[in-house]
């Protein structure tokens, strides 16, 4: 394969979330709330050409047995007012905030994105997500909740208000969920429109995704199951009237990188287990078991899965619920058993996806293995260090994918669009 | 030489016999223009106080400060022939300036005339501002020259239309902004309206445009317009805070409500409201956005690692709030930001958003003629000192010099937000604001927040306890 004809890679920058992947007791750790936090990570992935950052959104702080979470990075900007402060201190960089259509008003949240559009030059993106999440309710006058298949409808009849009001006309919208007469008067680039991300992989959220969105962020992180995703992916696009390469799939990762390979695997285990505190075990397992676990040594063995409570939700204020418990803690006492684990050890094996480890050029490697063999088109990738956790990236993996072709040297065009489609 | 400026006596000889010097002087130059025997006789009751520079034991320069119908006019500024070029004349004003303060009195006058060219001189280049003729000598514009000098700062800020050319619009904005504040302007307030831009134009969000602005414009607030009828208090309250992050400490919220159809179809979530049930929404909409502010104490973020706690849970604190409009849980996902409390700007025409704003805003707007009624509705409040008064002056206006130098004395008000339907060109404003604004230049490289600027502490979180576990 020539340099010229190699599928190129898409690159985003997760900005560090507020989730135990996020390592603050390292000393390098910085804040992950003042603004020039933000300013370094976006400087860092403009260096590197990423095609965007990303950020992810949260309404409501994350709540363990009815008291305020602790063990992890928590507080954090709202989505759109910091990426427009971003927008002024980068020139290319995509700039995409995960938005929840249940908590926003369609005409509110186009004019937002309307904004960003104008104010970063055409560099705007809106990753789709909804919530059915009585918990966040609480924090919005809406309160209350919508089951699964109704938030998907709504999602897409919400798109549908907001592609009609940036195509600068005067809407006249009565559906099932919105009724909306009103235009934006906010200039929409005559280039474009916000890039649309969407991240549910239901079924309903694939079909959401084929029919709206310029890219997925997607979960399936290893090289079968990206797979199967993307050929699934690209054949609902017909199903759309959309070409295959009209969406883009970018599987989310961390990374950990070593000089040697057996220095990256000794990094691992240390992020490994400083993002997995035996405090944090016990309240992982604590949310599988439904109950407390707090006199348990998390260096011991697990409780046994007959302890489970049903229909208990302690933690609250996260994606991750587990339908069937009991079964959930079967399969952790096994593993345990198998390996003869502990708790802390079996959370960390459990809370481990999508990690790339190893050499500069074992990441290149690898990275570049999922985009020539269909498994992804790229990788949003999230440090474990804010803010400084993508440097080491950019400087030494970046090259590399340069070097064989595989990934730009330069920003091909001025808008997130361009870009992601050049 | 060494002068000496001494406090002295209106009627005591050396200050009588310095007037009479005066007068002597000038007399010839005003003959063809008046009949009578000179100045009219100065009423002694209203003399605040004369000074008198002494040369060794001999009067050589005097000057007064008279109550003249609540003006602080500036009287009889004269230096005997001998002692002339020595800057003397400066030297005499900069002591009543002094004095003045001294005295609580933040705003002078004089009147001087059109054959006074070298007094004239003087004042200009002692920072005296030329307004139209006031009080005794309102409407004589054919002799009178009359000046002012503000002692203290006014509080300027400026509205900037969320509107513009679109294709000109943010880059416009910004350079207004930047403009603006080399002009020393204290705050900006970016206005903001949903409803459709008049042919032609178009309009941005003023959060986001706001927050654009932040990075890369200095010094200046930052005050977006943000309506609260249509708009979750949790998501504008994070707005706020987010942009008093990115800002540094300069952002603010002018409080704002949609009571038009047109808006209220936009959303289609409810029916439009009525004025003073939209001002009783936005007034719980301040109440819950101020507690989520406060939700995270200062020092919530711990990074303890021996016990691997992030936040001490105990310091980051549900709102719990319940009210007639919204119930909100909290606490915010953003933490307490620099200002702790950015200040609430409540524009405010007679009825509720009067009430609102006496009850809840740090700055209150309004007409020049309401100002005492603003004042009023703060006292009662209680709030009286805790709260800066503006007036809306529309900032094109070609006498905004002279409106703004007798602005404390004409209006009571503390300063102005010169308001402006078109983004103007900012460049002209450095020299036209020049007299009012801040001249401690030296002390913003510290980078005041929106509240130093106010005179404003920074707030504790209303959730703190104390170590006897009564909340503060």
């Amino acid at each position: 394969m020539t340099a010229s004809s190699r599928k190129q890679i898409h690159l985003a920058a997760h900005f560090p979330g507020v989730n135990n992947t996020t390592i603050w007791a390292d000393p390098a750790s910085g804040s992950q709330i003042d603004f020039s936090s933000f300013e370094h990570f976006a400087a860092t992935a403009e260096r590197g050409r990423f095609d965007f950052l990303f950020l992810a959104e949260g309404l409501r702080v994350r709540e363990h047995k009815g008291e305020i979470h602790d063990l992890d990075v928590v507080g954090r900007p709202d989505t759109l007012t910091v990426l427009a402060a971003i927008a002024a201190v980068t020139e290319k960089l995509g700039l995409v905030g995960t938005i929840n259509t249940t908590f926003n008003e369609p005409f509110e949240l186009a004019r937002q994105l309307a904004s960003l559009e104008l104010v970063s030059g055409g560099r705007s993106g809106w990753n789709i997500v909804t919530s059915n999440d009585a918990f966040t309710g609480e924090n919005f006058r809406r309160g209350g909740f919508l089951g699964n298949p109704d938030r998907y409808t709504r999602a897409a009849e919400f798109v549908d208000v907001s592609e009609a009001l940036w195509r600068a006309e005067t809407v006249d919208h009565h559906g099932d969920f919105f009724d909306i007469v009103g235009e934006l008067s906010v200039p929409v680039s005559p280039r474009g429109k916000p890039v649309i991300l969407q991240a549910g992989v239901s079924d309903e959220g694939r079909d959401l995704a084929a029919r709206y969105a310029d890219a997925i962020f997607s979960p399936f992180a290893d090289l079968e199951s990206g797979r199967t995703f993307y050929a699934d992916i690209k054949r609902r696009l017909a199903g759309f009237g959309r070409g295959a390469d009209e969406l883009k799939i970018l599987p989310g990762a961390s990374f950990v990188l070593g000089d040697t390979e057996a220095e990256a695997d000794e990094r691992y285990r240390y992020e490994r287990s400083a993002q997995v505190s035996g405090a944090t075990a016990l309240r992982t397992l604590e949310a599988v078991w439904g109950r407390d676990l707090s006199e348990y040594d998390p260096d011991g063995p697990l409780p046994s899965a007959e302890l489970v409570v049903e229909n208990v939700e302690l933690t609250a204020g996260r994606a991750t619920h587990h339908a069937d418990r009991r079964g959930a803690a079967r399969e952790w006492v096994e593993r345990a058993q198998a390996g003869n684990l502990s708790i802390r050890e079996v959370a960390i094996s459990k809370l481990t996806r999508g990690v790339l480890v190893g050499t500069p050029t074992q990441i290149a490697d690898r990275i570049d293995e999922f985009v020539q063999t269909e498994a992804s088109d790229g990788f949003i990738l999230v440090p474990s260090i804010t803010p400084t956790g993508l440097d080491e990236f950019v400087d030494k993996v970046i090259p590399l994918l340069q070097e064989r072709g595989a990934y730009r040297t330069d920003y091909e065009g001025a808008t997130l669009r361009e870009n992601l489609f050049a | 030489m060494t002068i000496e400026i001494r406090e002295s006596d209106w009627n005591g000889d050396e200050a009588t016999a310095l007037r009479l010097a005066m007068d002597t002087e000038l007399r010839p130059r005003y003959e063809d223009l008046f009949t009578g025997a000179g100045p009219t006789p100065v009423d002694t009751e209203q003399v605040v106080f004369t000074l008198v520079a002494f040369d060794g034991g001999t009067p050589v320069a005097t000057t007064s400060l008279k109550n003249t119908d609540g003006f602080f006019e500036v009287k009889r500024v004269f230096v005997a022939e001998s002692h002339r070029r020595q800057n003397l004349g400066a030297r005499l004003l900069a002591a009543v300036e002094e004095r003045a303060l001294t005295l609580g009195i933040t705003d002078l006058v004089l009147q001087t005339g059109l054959r006074q060219p070298e007094a004239i001189a003087l004042y200009e280049r002692e920072g005296w501002v030329a307004i139209a003729p006031f009080g005794p000598y309102a409407g004589d514009t054919e002799i009178s020259r009359c000046f002012a000098k503000a002692l203290a700062p006014l509080f300027v800020a400026v509205e900037l239309p969320g509107i513009g050319e679109p294709t000109t619009l943010v880059r416009d904005a910004v350079d207004a902004l930047r403009g603006f504040a080399a002009a020393g302007v204290d705050l900006a307030i970016v206005a903001d309206d949903l409803r459709p831009a008049p042919a032609g134009l178009a309009r941005v969000d003023a959060p986001t445009l706001a927050a654009f602005a932040a990075p890369g414009v200095p010094a200046i607030g930052l005050a977006p317009t943000i309506a609260s009828t249509h708009t979750e208090p949790f998501h504008l309250a994070k707005v706020v805070q987010t942009l008093d992050h990115a800002s540094l400490g300069r952002a603010g919220w002018q409080v704002a409500v949609a009571t038009s159809p047109e808006e209220a179809a936009q959303f289609g979530r409810k029916s439009a409201v009525d004025e003073a049930e939209a001002w009783a929404e936005a007034e719980e909409a301040i109440e819950v956005a101020e507690r989520l502010w406060d939700s995270w104490e200062d020092d919530a973020e711990i990074r303890d690692r021996a016990t691997g706690r992030f936040i001490d849970r105990d310091r980051v604190h549900h709102i719990d709030f319940e009210g007639r409009f919204f119930s909100v849980k909290g606490p915010s996902i953003v933490p307490r930001s620099p200002q702790g409390r950015p200040p609430i700007i409540v524009s405010a025409t007679r009825g509720p958003s009067l009430d609102v704003a006496s009850r809840r805003a740090d700055i209150v707007r309004v007409a020049p003629d309401l100002v005492a009624e603003a004042r009023a509705a703060i006292d009662e409040a209680g709030r009286a000192g805790f709260v800066t008064v503006l007036v809306d002056l529309p900032g094109a206006s070609a006498g905004l010099r002279g409106t703004l130098a007798t602005l404390r004395h004409d209006t009571g008000a503390d300063g102005a937000v010169l308001v402006f339907d078109r983004i103007p060109d900012a460049a002209a404003f450095g020299d036209r604001l020049a007299p009012f604004v801040r001249r401690d230049r030296a002390t913003l490289r510290d980078r005041p927040t929106l509240r130093d600027r106010l005179g404003l502490e920074r707030p504790a979180s209303r959730y703190v306890r104390t170590l006897e576990g009564a909340q503060l």
